[in-house]
């Protein structure tokens, strides 16, 4: 029987206002609701207040006004989260054209009032991403509770770039048991800023579901129907796509793009795919909630992610998981996650400006497209992230047993 | 009964147009404080939401017809200088726009909760905290008082609603 406690902290995790924000720290979490006797999760919410120092400092005496003192006017408590765990959400008010140092002192400031003994009294602190979940767990734990941390973010350049995060980032370093990146990319990124703490960093990436993802109901038989989902932006390489699209397209009239999601370059491509004759054949739509990715999935026969840059690429993993063959960039994080998955799960290739390079790979996908073996790969991302690998690797890094 | 929602902007859109959704669901009457009603209809608010917008009183204020006045004046001088000065008096004249506006034609006697949705709304929903002591305040619905509640189907939100089964916008072609 689990008798220790552990309380997360994180700026992501599904509210209302973003409902899929932090899914892979919801997955996490509930992947070790078995670990422990009560897990509570604090989410500390950026709510963008007024650029203006005076309105700014309205908005924090007001907040601070209802939120403290011995009978606070709105009480900030815990609900019961679907993973089996409590979230206690936080609204934090921060102010735009700031440092990360502000913003981490900000999460610092609203988090005090709801700790009722002024600390967390959980045997083990995970926060998410250095600053700011790593900062206050450094702030807020118990002096012998074993201190966690997972770096998930893409900015992580920014913050060790500016002194005074870089410093804060300094004592999360020097308090944390254990370091935890979720990818290679980041770790080689923390261990290159703070050598001196190689021994506690390592890889562990974030638990997905991938158990109760839907497997397409019939397997591809031809790569005819591309799709991409993420943001419509150019460091995804949403441009290079759509070149490379109308040449495969040439030769094959059969072929089709879905390009889902939302994004500044929307309208751009959308006027681009008129201008080279492909209206009928690339359709854009709006981002999906979640839950829907699949239906998108099944209804398509190869997701291309063409991506400059990834720490992880949940939606390469998304495609595998439901039985897909992907045709993806070596960004970072695939070549991670796919890791002695090429030729099995879909096909690498190099990130280029290039469009040739997407055409070039997806004929050669397509020239192999009998060898690829779905069921392995899925069994193979299962292995790596499902949420019981997940669990029993968290397990020995919180220093708890694996409940029988 | 009705909840009176205060959102200054649309940045958090999503969260009050589906908290008036599900109050309007349970047949509770919502009220939103907010500065200009355009933005909401873009977001997607339902129409039976009643809006009260504090530009029109704004614009009213002293402060700022002594702005317009500056502005026909000297735009360098009402740029350089008023303007400043302004946005740091705004969110004392939006809290005398909601006096003269919310405060006033609202029944108070028939609102349940407070919900302050934004950073911007926090001073103005702190002042109406203060004015009404006795009123719950959150930065989010309360729905314990529905949770029993059954949702009842209405035509605003039918028709916004996606088909479910099919991915919307493309064309699904049997493989």
């Amino acid at each position: 029987m689990a008798d220790k406690t552990l309380a997360v902290t994180t700026p992501w995790h599904p509210t209302l206002q973003r409902p899929f924000a932090g899914s892979f720290v919801q997955a996490t979490t509930a992947a070790v609701r078995d670990l422990f006797a009560r897990i509570e999760l604090y989410n500390t919410e950026d709510w963008t207040g007024p650029a203006d120092p005076v309105q700014a400092r309205m908005v924090r005496k007001g907040y601070a006004a209802l939120t403290s003192g011995p009978s606070p006017r709105i009480g900030l408590t815990a609900h019961r989260a679907d993973g089996g765990y409590w979230v206690t959400d936080i609204p934090t008010p921060v102010t735009p054209k700031k440092h990360y140092a502000d913003w981490a002192l900000s999460h610092e400031s609203v988090l005090r009032p709801v700790l009722k003994s002024g600390r967390f009294e959980a045997d083990v602190v995970h926060g998410h991403v250095g600053i700011y979940g790593g900062w206050l767990a450094h702030r807020f734990a118990r002096p012998d509770a074993r201190v966690v941390f997972t770096e998930h973010a893409s900015f992580l350049g920014k913050i060790l770039g500016q002194p005074r995060s870089r410093a804060m980032y300094a004592e999360v370093m020097d308090r944390a048991d254990a370091v935890l990146c979720v990818s290679e990319k980041l770790r080689n990124e923390l261990l290159g800023a703070f050598p001196g703490h190689a021994a506690k960093i390592q890889v562990l990436p974030n638990a997905v579901d991938i158990e109760a993802m839907p497997v397409r109901p019939a397997p591809v038989t031809a790569l005819r129907r591309w799709i991409y989902i993420g943001k419509v932006v150019a460091a995804k390489g949403v441009g290079e796509l759509v070149e490379a699209f109308a040449i495969a397209a040439k030769d094959e009239p059969e072929l089709t793009l879905t390009i889902l999601g939302s994004g500044p370059l929307v309208e751009p491509l959308r006027a681009r795919a008129a201008e080279l004759d492909l209206s009928g054949r690339v359709t854009f739509h709006d981002s999906v909630p979640p839950q829907r990715v699949f239906e998108f999935l099944h209804a398509h026969d190869l997701l291309v992610h063409p991506s400059k840059s990834e720490t992880f690429g949940m939606t390469t993993v998304e495609a595998v998981g439901s039985a897909m063959p992907v045709l993806v960039t070596r960004c970072g994080g695939p070549e991670e996650t796919l890791a002695g998955l090429d030729g099995v799960a879909g096909l690498l290739i190099d990130v280029s400006p290039d469009p040739q390079v997407i055409v070039d790979g997806y004929r050669r996908l397509a020239t192999q497209a009998a060898q690829l073996d779905p069921a392995r790969a899925r069994a193979e991302l299962i292995g790596r992230y499902g949420s019981k690998a997940v669990a029993a690797r968290l397990a020995e890094v919180y220093g708890v047993e694996v409940s029988k | 009964m009705s909840v009176l929602l205060v959102a200054v902007g649309v940045t958090r859109s999503r969260a009050v147009t589906d908290t008036a959704d599900y109050l309007l669901a349970r047949g509770v009457d919502v009220d939103l404080l907010t500065v200009e009603a355009g933005p909401w209809e873009a977001a997607g608010l339902d129409p039976r939401v009643t809006l009260h917008t504090l530009a029109a009183a704004e614009a009213k204020h002293p402060l700022a017809r002594f702005g317009r006045l500056v502005c026909k004046l000297s735009k360098a001088a009402y740029t350089k200088g008023y303007a400043k000065v302004y946005r740091l008096m705004r969110p004392y004249v939006m809290w005398r726009a909601a006096r003269r506006t919310v405060v006033k034609r609202l029944d108070w006697s028939t609102v349940e909760q407070l919900v302050i949705c934004d950073s911007h709304a926090i001073p103005i929903g702190w002042h109406l905290a203060m004015r009404h002591p006795d009123l719950v305040v959150g930065f989010e619905l309360d729905r314990t008082p529905w949770a029993d509640r059954e949702p009842a189907l209405s035509t605003a939100t039918a028709s916004a609603s996606p088909s479910p089964s099919t991915p919307a916008g493309i064309d699904v072609v049997d493989g």
